[in-house]
């Protein structure tokens, strides 16, 4: 009889609580689908950092065009769940640089006496050399800076090439989290503001399309967990 | 057992006792050494308590002082019981944004052009996208950037054998001056035999460098190959959505 009795109270209780669960997850589903439907309507790119499901999505009008793998995630503090956020900044420690295009001078440069000879039929004419800003020119490790001060910050994995100085620093910052986070929050927090930071892992190829495609002035969502 | 006389019991010898004093043993003072060991001690615990403290900061529940409220997109409070609706419906009109019938997405980091419908994709092509480098005319200080737009376009126009109408930068990347004659700016032999133009100049088209394919190296227009260039000339139709990114 005691047991039964228990049993019901559990039920009881259980049930309201399992329905809040619940609740609070449609609310969090809607106020995303809001956001997004917005940024869908706008027919720009818009990118989706889907947290639960570990994958970065590229979408323009609700399609997603692109998938990306989130390898590992570590998340300090938690923003505000279904707002557009804006790319406020980005900052690598190796930031790329475009090239710029050198005019020839016709004054100074001597003109070759002979034209070269036009390429024959079905012959190829001769490539010029490659100056391009390209994929492999992108960082693999960064910060995105939100528009509310949020950081998203991207490593890719340490690859077998690294040296003792790579490796160190990667160690350094993979634990020293432990330590700087709770202390910055703390500043953070002396000066009213909360700290809010996401380290992401991505493979290499990856953390560099992600450099490539989300620009300054880009807008996101975050699926937090 | 005896040894001379003596008990001998394991690893002592009885017996001795009296005939060797003990050394004096002299107080050696070693408060400092504590003093140390409870400065450290106490600084581990402060630090430990002050990294606990900035740890829970960082762990707040999100939201947790406010009450949630669900608004529809007109303002409107939603009923909790009617949110799975809602979703439902937003997903339906998330749904309509998508585009109809078949549309070609480019992925400029990689250079390559699909033809999708839904979420399948039907072609991979190979493309050129823009180099993103920079030209200044020194004259003007006019700049141009050759990067490939990103967005949602259309397919604007569809052209047969283009003849492609130079711009100011193309002279000015060669060092030539730019001809007063329109006439002078045509030059029908470099954008293949078919061009599906997107807007504001773009155009998706032939190439003579086929063998740069896969590279960035255009102005912002995206080159194919022959065989899908045809091929998609083909197939899109005025309208065609083309996603960029």
């Amino acid at each position: 009889m005691r047991l039964l009795l228990t049993i019901f109270l559990v039920c009881l209780l259980w049930v309201p609580l399992a329905a809040a669960d619940e609740l609070a997850e449609l609310a969090q589903t809607n106020r995303l689908l809001q956001a997004e439907f917005e940024l869908a309507k706008s027919q720009k790119l818009y990118f989706v950092f889907d947290l639960q499901a570990s994958e970065i999505l590229f979408k323009v009008s609700g399609v997603t065009v692109a998938k990306l793998p989130i390898l590992s995630l570590r998340s300090w503090g938690r923003p505000a769940d279904g707002i557009a956020y804006t790319l406020a900044n980005r900052t690598a420690r190796k930031e790329p640089e475009r090239e710029k295009i050198a005019i020839p001078d016709g004054q100074e440069e001597e003109k070759p006496k002979a034209q070269p000879a036009p390429p024959k039929p079905g012959e190829a004419p001769k490539a010029p050399e490659v100056q391009a800003l390209e994929i492999t020119d992108m960082p693999t490790e960064y910060t995105l800076q939100l528009d509310d001060g949020t950081l998203l910050t991207v490593r890719s994995t340490l690859s077998d090439k690294a040296d003792f100085k790579e490796k160190l620093r990667y160690y350094y910052e993979k634990y020293s989290w432990f330590i700087t986070r709770p202390l910055i929050s703390i500043s953070h927090h002396r000066h009213g503001n909360t700290y809010n930071e996401m380290l992401l892992t991505l493979p290499e190829r990856e953390a560099r399309m992600l450099y490539w495609s989300f620009q300054e002035g880009g807008r996101c969502l975050v699926h937090w967990p | 057992m005896q040894i001379d006389g003596k008990h001998w019991t394991g690893s002592r010898i009885v017996g001795l006792e009296g005939q060797i004093p003990p050394p004096e043993k002299k107080p050696r003072r070693r408060w400092w050494l504590w003093v140390l060991v409870g400065i450290i001690l106490s600084a581990l615990v402060v630090f430990a308590g002050v990294l606990t403290y900035g740890w829970r900061l960082g762990h707040r529940p999100a939201n947790a002082q406010t009450e949630i409220v669900i608004k529809d997109d007109k303002g409107r409070p939603i009923a909790p019981d009617k949110l799975a609706a809602a979703n439902a419906k937003l997903q339906k009109k998330m749904a309509a944004l998508a585009p109809k019938g078949q549309y070609v997405v480019i992925d400029t980091a990689n250079n390559r052009v699909y033809l999708r419908e839904g979420e399948r994709t039907l072609r991979d092509m190979v493309a050129s996208c823009g180099s993103g480098n920079v030209l200044e005319d020194p004259v003007s200080g006019r700049t141009w950037t050759f990067e490939t737009p990103r967005g949602q376009f259309q397919v604007k126009s569809k052209v047969n054998n283009p003849v492609w109408i130079k711009p100011d930068w193309a002279f000015i990347e060669e060092g030539e001056p730019i001809p007063k004659d329109s006439r002078q700016r045509a030059d029908a032999n470099v954008m293949g035999d078919y061009a599906l133009g997107i807007g504001n100049g773009y155009f998706l088209h032939g190439t003579l460098y086929k063998r740069l394919l896969g590279r960035n190296v255009s102005h912002g227009c995206v080159r194919l190959g022959d065989a899908d260039l045809e091929f998609l000339f083909k197939t899109a139709t005025l309208g065609t959505k083309v996603i960029i990114y």
